[in-house]
């Protein structure tokens, strides 16, 4: 049976491990560094998917190629004792609680999932990336609710009901069908006319309901599910969980680490905001982003394009739902 | 905070950003670029 640090180490030289299964090394193809190397720049972990991962791009392709060797030397199984007795094996994930996911129960997900295993592997090992992250994601993004009104390029937050309503309704593309109602306007042909142009909404106004979708849907439709949707929509990211001062890191995050176009900030009234960006552009992005976002504590629901989110422009017991941030 | 707008293309994986995979290689990678650098 392999050691698999000693393996990594075969592979990239000493290892300066910091935990027991993931440590710096010198880069592969640090030669190819166009800026100075630090010694933390490149760093190399033998559980769930074993990767070396540098932060200088030039010398991708000589890391690309290590990972394959690191990837083939791991690729037998082998196990690793722990600090404390318990035993790692090849495929399992360490996560950041400490305790171990076994690699049945990967393998488990991945096919309720109907996923292939290896992608799961990544799935897994990013829950713990993210939940290692999560502490400098809200010090570093930090964005509340006060900045974000602040910083909104188009002052918004002001404009009344009818006004908030219109200015949202320009966030679509003129040839979609919107849906907007309450929660159970859907499923019976009467729904109907909770989906219309957005041309047709522009005239009607902020009357029909208090929610909308991050999702357009196929004209003629009077229920509100994924199979109805037409393909244009937006990602709309919420969370019970996180405050209006603290969900905005989220978005930050979002846009200027992984280049997600923000489109508008919500104010539902109650607890919560909402963002409104691209959707992911494919699925295999959309389950990576989905386990970073819940990792964040958003909800994982938001991905269930169908889900119906608060609209701006209606009253929430009172309060009006409203844009606070909105790009120019 | 100064929000950015991206080319929708460029959006980043969180699985690289966050280190769990490296970085895919570019889809074209010319070798005499690639021994110049």
């Amino acid at each position: 049976m392999i050691d698999p640090r000693q393996a990594a180490a075969g592979i990239v030289g000493a290892v300066d491990w910091h935990s027991a299964v993931s440590g710096y090394c010198r880069c592969p193809g640090e030669s190819l560094h166009t800026h100075k190397t630090g010694k933390k720049d490149c760093r190399v972990c033998v559980d769930g998917v074993p990767t070396i991962f540098c932060f200088h791009s030039s010398c991708a392709p000589a890391v690309a190629e290590a990972n394959k060797r690191l990837r083939r030397g791991l690729g037998s199984p082998w196990t690793l004792r722990l600090p404390d007795g318990r035993v790692l094996r090849a495929g399992d994930v360490l996560q950041s609680s400490g305790a171990v996911l076994p690699r049945e129960v990967v393998l488990a997900r991945a096919q309720a999932e109907g996923r292939n295993p290896g992608e799961q592997l990544i799935l897994e090992t990013l829950v713990v990336m993210a939940e290692r992250f999560k502490p400098e994601l809200f010090e570093t993004f930090h964005w509340p609710f006060a900045q974000i009104v602040e910083d909104s390029p188009l002052k918004v937050c002001d404009r009344d009901a009818d006004d908030q309503f219109r200015t949202w309704l320009k966030l679509w593309p003129a040839h979609c069908h919107v849906w907007i109602g309450d929660v159970y306007s859907s499923g019976r042909p009467e729904h109907r006319t909770h989906f219309r142009p957005v041309a047709d909404w522009y005239q009607i106004g902020p009357v029909m309901g208090n929610y909308t979708c991050g999702a357009a849907f196929k004209a003629g439709t009077y229920s509100r599910s994924n199979a109805n949707c037409d393909g244009t929509r937006f990602l709309v990211v919420e969370s019970d969980t996180l405050a209006k001062d603290e969900v905005g890191a989220v978005f930050a995050y979002l846009n200027l680490r992984l280049h997600f176009n923000l489109h508008a900030v919500i104010d539902t009234a109650g607890k919560s905001l909402h963002g409104w960006f691209d959707a992911p552009r494919d699925k295999h992005l959309e389950a990576r982003l989905k386990a970073t976002l819940t990792v964040f504590g958003c909800d994982s629901k938001l991905f269930t394009y169908s889900q119906p989110v608060r609209v701006p422009g209606a009253y929430r017991n009172g309060k009006l739902q409203r844009i606070v941030w909105l790009k120019s | 905070m100064e929000i950015k707008e991206f080319d929708p293309t460029a959006q980043v994986d969180p699985a690289v950003d966050l280190k769990a995979i490296p970085p895919p290689l570019p889809e074209i990678v010319s070798l005499r670029v690639f021994a110049e650098t």
